[in-house]
């Protein structure tokens, strides 16, 4: 948990007065610039895809060719164009009302770390594997953890779909994991146990939150590195959304009458 | 090496040290133990941006304006972006944000009124008629018809002497298509009391924060399946490929 200034020691802070650090990188003082150990401008430009850029700035190395073609493709077939999504349906309201780009994309970012749907979802999706793999490897059963979870009310984050059933973007996503030699790793092993175990007791298989946990576990994602690019993969339909419904010509987005609403509440005076 | 000057916030540290404030200053009065007490949110607010504290005529004038701004109703742009992001419940502050980033657009939001505030001075200024400003003048329709919102708060301002020159302006430019907008109204009355249209817009933006938590926190507690989802035949359509058995037909 990162701390802020005022919950800090104050012999930590007369070290740090006015000073930062980064094992990301820099500036230097001849302009050039350094990113994980990398000349910028000289080693990168030019030889990094969009993915690639991502998997370096945290995981502060390149990607194999295969994994950022994998990585490429979650994007792809998690980024909907479809503003019934309630949060790319904020982020065309946003558009509507005539906000800037970056406050119409961080209106659908925001929604995003609830457990619903987005990137929060595959990180506590990549936490619950993660659990379940801990515990296992301290000679719980996962046919018994399953059977305690399955007998509480928790909801499991990456199982599941609230309105539709099955997923499908599983299976383009997996096709490309198997091209890419990436589709036969223990968390993705571990996943389908679990997925099997959960559809016999509560009628619930993967979506793609899980899927994308256990690929991202399986090239060797931490937890704070799944959160990260969970917040990544959604921002280009945040993107083209907002485009989309901020151009003059754009059409009305969902408007209510007054006679949608139903008042439930106390009678009015 | 000096980081930071300002005019409006000093500290006193705790004796040796440097990082704990023992005492706070709002432009030269103790915040905490002074001010917060006697003061109002409102008076504060004024305080914050003006560097004096308020008449109780211009608090009451402020609250007045603020109160206008606080809640923009459940069909607007920023309740329901508020809500479609509390439908996925995150952290409610994030909806709470989502919403507020929809209040601040062009489109009749903050935004909307930091341009009329600035246009309303123009006008007043005579450097350029108010008409030739549509739609960032404060006049309008409000859902194609007069706005009843305005209609209900003119008459308070008026009767406590909250009519200034610009509410004035608006008031000798209205006319029967493009008549006094609630927003355009609040941006006259800020402008009115001394406020820019910078701060004016952030003013209007934070009033409806609490509106916006009320909405958000009441569909979190609903949920998803109280909530529109537009997924039944008739509400959306796309342009693009068509499904495969809708080929098949034209095909035959």
């Amino acid at each position: 948990m990162p701390t802020k200034a005022s919950d800090r020691d104050i012999a930590t802070l007369r070290l740090w007065q006015q000073k930062a650090y980064s094992d990301l990188g820099g500036v230097n003082p001849d302009q050039s610039v350094t990113l994980a150990g990398y000349n910028l401008f000289s080693e990168l430009v030019g030889n990094l895809s969009l993915a690639a850029c991502f998997h370096l700035y945290v995981k502060r190395s390149l990607p194999s060719p295969q994994v950022e073609r994998l990585l490429s493709a979650i994007v792809t077939a998690t980024v909907y164009p479809d503003i019934r999504i309630w949060p790319n349906r904020a982020v065309a309201f946003c558009a509507s009302a005539g906000t800037g780009n970056a406050a119409g994309i961080a209106s659908g970012m925001l929604g995003m770390e609830g457990l619903m749907f987005g990137g929060n979802c595959v990180a506590e999706s990549f936490r619950f594997l993660s659990d379940i793999k801990e515990n296992e490897a301290k000679g719980v059963a996962v046919e018994l953890q399953i059977e305690r979870l399955a007998a509480g009310e928790r909801k499991i984050p990456g199982f599941g779909r609230p309105l539709v059933s099955g997923d499908e973007r599983l299976k383009p996503i997996l096709r490309v994991a198997e091209e890419c030699g990436l589709s036969n790793g223990v968390w993705l092993a571990l996943g389908r146990k679990i997925e099997a175990l959960l559809e016999l007791k509560l009628g619930i298989k993967f979506n793609v939150a899980a899927l994308i946990a256990c690929l991202l576990g399986d090239i060797g994602y931490s937890y704070t590195e799944v959160q990260t690019f969970g917040t990544f993969f959604p921002m280009i339909s945040f993107l083209g959304v907002f485009h989309e419904h901020s151009r003059p010509d754009a059409k009305p987005v969902f408007p209510l009458a007054i006679s949608d609403i139903e008042y439930i509440g106390e009678k009015a005076s | 090496m000096v980081a930071i000057k300002t005019r409006i916030w000093m500290e006193k540290p705790v004796a040796d040290n440097e990082f704990a404030p023992e005492q706070s200053f709002l432009y030269g009065q103790n915040f905490y133990s002074d001010l917060a007490e006697k003061q109002s949110y409102v008076a504060l607010t004024f305080l914050h941006l003006n560097g004096q504290l308020p008449t109780s005529h211009q608090e009451k004038w402020l609250g007045f304006l603020l109160s206008l701004a606080a809640n923009p109703g459940i069909r607007d742009e920023s309740t329901l972006v508020a809500m479609n992001t509390a439908i996925g419940a995150p952290p409610s502050v994030n909806s709470v944000l989502a919403g507020l980033m929809a209040r601040s657009g062009l489109s009749r939001g903050a935004q909307w009124v930091e341009k009329v505030m600035e246009n309303l001075s123009l006008a007043e200024s005579q450097s350029a008629s108010l008409a030739s400003f549509q739609p960032y003048n404060g006049l309008g329709k409000h859902y194609d018809d007069s706005d009843w919102r305005a209609k209900s708060a003119m008459p308070w301002l008026k009767a406590n002497s909250c009519w200034g020159k610009h509410c004035e302006l608006l008031e000798n430019n209205a006319t029967q298509s493009a008549e006094i907008l609630l927003e355009g109204l609040i941006a006259a009355g800020l402008l009115d009391l001394g406020f820019s249209p910078a701060a004016g817009a952030v003013l209007f933006l934070l009033a409806a924060g609490p509106a916006l938590t009320a909405y958000a926190l009441e569909q979190q507690a609903a949920g998803y399946k109280n909530f529109p989802n537009y997924f039944a035949p008739g509400h959306y359509s796309h342009s693009g490929a068509k499904p495969k058995s809708e080929k098949e037909t034209e095909t035959d």
